[in-house]
């Protein structure tokens, strides 16, 4: 009898309750959707980070993952095909990246070439996009003078396709070494430090300039999916220990690309925050709805009172009407929201045109995002919203509880 | 301490402070209602009916005093016990707003056995021959805003009889009712009271209600000025 009380008194006024409703229904969407908005774009940040950067897995010099410098090389030996024989490897990519000076007849730019086995990174990895590719091919395999370089960096040293430019950087020996490369292909990704300052280029041709064959900085293991790692971490881990003595680790892409987990965490709390004001914003909307509600229904709590009817069951009363409205609330805010996700799932949200760095912390972050589903996240939300809504049902509720029926009635 | 008395008052005052000045709405009144009575507090606005019925109902405290309800002294009672006490031993019928406007005439009525924990079994069998009675039962699925003044008061009267209570307390039942309305009004309460044995106290300056009531309590300045029975 109590919670069909107060669900008619919900409905008998309507327009209050409705504004209330979708105060609740508002902040669910809202909160619900941007989770989904974030947890998509996370999972394209880890997506395009192991892609393009650690993998899954990286193995490299202890020392490589503090001090990114040229010297911390590991051996490649048989790790490449040993991994690759791995059931739930997808894809291993040795590279090497080294600190440089482009220079041409015009001009010399520090650059970091990039020394990659493009036969295995071109189809998955987002910065050899073909999109990016503006003019040119990527490099042969077997031509060490191919590379490809930034637009702003063509630019600035003059180069057009087929033009030959000198890379100089620190050899193996510690001596001064340098090689020649033609340009096979200009990229425009829109992240300024590739398009100024990169050259990419097959493994062996960097391995060339070194004078280190057979040496890589890093060994990315691509997973079949990110729930393989913690098993996989685990085995390389014990592959790679009897390896100890020469430096080798084993680490996550946690480990490799902390940058991105910091702005994952960052970005997250962000979130929590502004769902806590939003919280705290529709939590004072719903104490002023149910407060008008008590006082203009003051004489029939008396009333109820007078007939018989506890302190503790009105302030159920209206704990429950507070209850109907969260219900209500979280269903209408649910049923948008997934709407919403579903379409934005398939068809993404395109923030080109806002975004003019395509790249962050590092890692190469696509325009287009699409929403991904976050159950726990969204239960969280769910709960929290009713929770907030009990909460505030609570000053109400008291408020209620301590009319007194003569004086209610009088 | 009287056997068959229901109701016992003794040396009961209730004071207001009203600004500067104290009101003595109840002075010093000693009052014994029996089973079975059908009573009547008379007397002008401002005499003291009203706050001499909510403090037997529990509804307010005296200032001085003891008050008595089947024995029990309900000045010591906690308001939970208060509650509980009218909910088991006491119906009221309130002059106006008497019904939950959001509830049907049967819910209405339905309230006071879900409030006693009643099974819910039993609801229909205590409800529908009392609103057959009050001849309202055509009107069970009717809410408030339906029904006429007359109307109204019949199904708090049904709310009031559901619990099965001991004393019913009226407070100016007949103040919004015609004279029609009124008569069968009283004419209901004086026959539950005959049939029942339910005990009825009113607070009216009604003359049709004084006729009506067996023993009628004149009240003036918060003391009882007179008290007169009739055979």
């Amino acid at each position: 009898m109590l919670l069909k009380l107060g669900w008619r008194n919900l409905k008998r006024n309507f327009w209050r309750s409705l504004v209330s409703v979708l105060g609740i229904a508002g902040s669910v969407f809202i909160c619900v959707f941007l989770d989904n908005l974030q947890t998509g774009s996370y999972r394209q940040f880890i997506r395009n980070g192991v892609r393009s950067a650690s993998g899954h897995i990286t193995l490299l010099h202890e020392k490589y993952l503090t001090q990114k410098e040229t010297e911390h090389r590991i051996k490649l030996s048989d790790w490449e095909q040993k991994l690759k024989s791995i059931e739930t490897v997808e894809r291993v990519s040795p590279r090497l990246t080294i600190p440089a000076l482009a220079r041409s007849s015009r001009n010399s730019e520090g650059v970091a070439l990039i020394g990659l086995r493009l036969s295995a990174d071109i189809d998955h990895n987002p910065l050899l996009k073909s999109d990016f590719l503006k003019k040119g091919q990527w490099p042969r395999p077997g031509k060490r003078k191919d590379a490809v370089i930034g637009i702003d960096l063509a630019n600035y040293l003059g180069l057009k396709i087929g033009r030959k430019f000198v890379v100089m950087a620190q050899g193996s020996d510690g001596d001064v070494t340098s090689k020649l490369f033609k340009v096979r292909g200009i990229l425009r990704t829109g992240m300024r430090l590739i398009d100024r300052n990169t050259v990419i280029t097959q493994l062996e041709s960097a391995q060339d300039l070194l004078k280190a064959p057979n040496e890589v900085h890093e060994i990315a293991v691509l997973l079949k999916g990110n729930q393989y790692l913690p098993k996989e971490l685990q085995r390389l881990q014990k592959w790679v220990a009897s390896d100890y003595h020469t430096g080798l680790r084993a680490v996550s892409w946690r480990e490799s690309i902390p940058q991105l987990v910091s702005l994952i965490q960052l970005d997250r709390y962000n979130g929590i925050l502004m769902a806590t004001f939003l919280l705290i914003i529709v939590g004072i909307g719903l104490i002023n709805s149910l407060v008008m509600s008590v006082m203009e229904r003051k004489r029939e709590i008396g009333l109820l009172q007078a007939l018989g009817l506890h302190s503790a069951a009105v302030q159920k009363m209206i704990f429950a009407e507070g209850f109907f409205m969260a219900i209500i609330g979280n269903l209408i805010g649910l049923a948008f929201a997934f709407g919403l996700s579903l379409y934005t799932s398939t068809y993404g949200i395109d923030f080109s045109e806002m975004i003019k760095e395509a790249s962050v912390a590092g890692v190469t972050i696509d325009t287009v995002v699409y929403t991904a589903w976050n159950p726990k996240g969204t239960i969280t939300i769910c709960i929290v919203m009713t929770i907030t809504t009990l909460l505030a049902s609570w000053y109400p509720a008291r408020m209620a509880s301590k009319v007194q029926p003569a004086k209610a009635m009088s | 301490m009287v056997a068959d008395s229901i109701v016992q008052l003794d040396q009961v005052s209730r004071h207001y402070q009203d600004g500067q000045s104290i009101v003595h709405a109840v002075d010093c009144v000693n009052l014994n209602i029996e089973k079975a009575e059908f009573a009547v507090l008379s007397g002008p606005s401002g005499s003291g009916k009203t706050t001499m019925l909510n403090l037997i109902g529990g509804l307010d405290i005296p200032t001085t005093g003891k008050i008595r309800i089947e024995n029990q002294i309900t000045n010591d009672l906690t308001q939970n016990q208060l509650t509980e006490l009218r909910l088991q031993r006491i119906g009221f019928v309130f002059q106006a707003y008497n019904l939950l406007p959001v509830l049907t005439v049967y819910e209405n009525v339905q309230l006071i056995l879900q409030f006693q924990k009643v099974a819910i079994e039993q609801h229909e069998e205590l409800i529908i021959p009392l609103l057959k009675d009050l001849e309202i039962l055509d009107l069970k699925d009717r809410f408030p805003a339906q029904l006429s003044g007359g109307q109204q008061q019949r199904v708090a009267v049904a709310r009031a009889l559901c619990g099965k209570p001991a004393l019913i307390l009226a407070d100016e039942p007949t103040a919004n009712l015609d004279s029609s309305a009124s008569a069968n009004l009283l004419n209901l309460m004086r026959r539950l009271n005959l049939e029942q044995n339910v005990t009825f106290l009113f607070s009216s300056h009604d003359p049709d209600v004084v006729n009506i009531a067996e023993r009628v309590i004149h009240m003036k300045d918060g003391k009882i000025h007179e008290d007169m029975r009739r055979n």
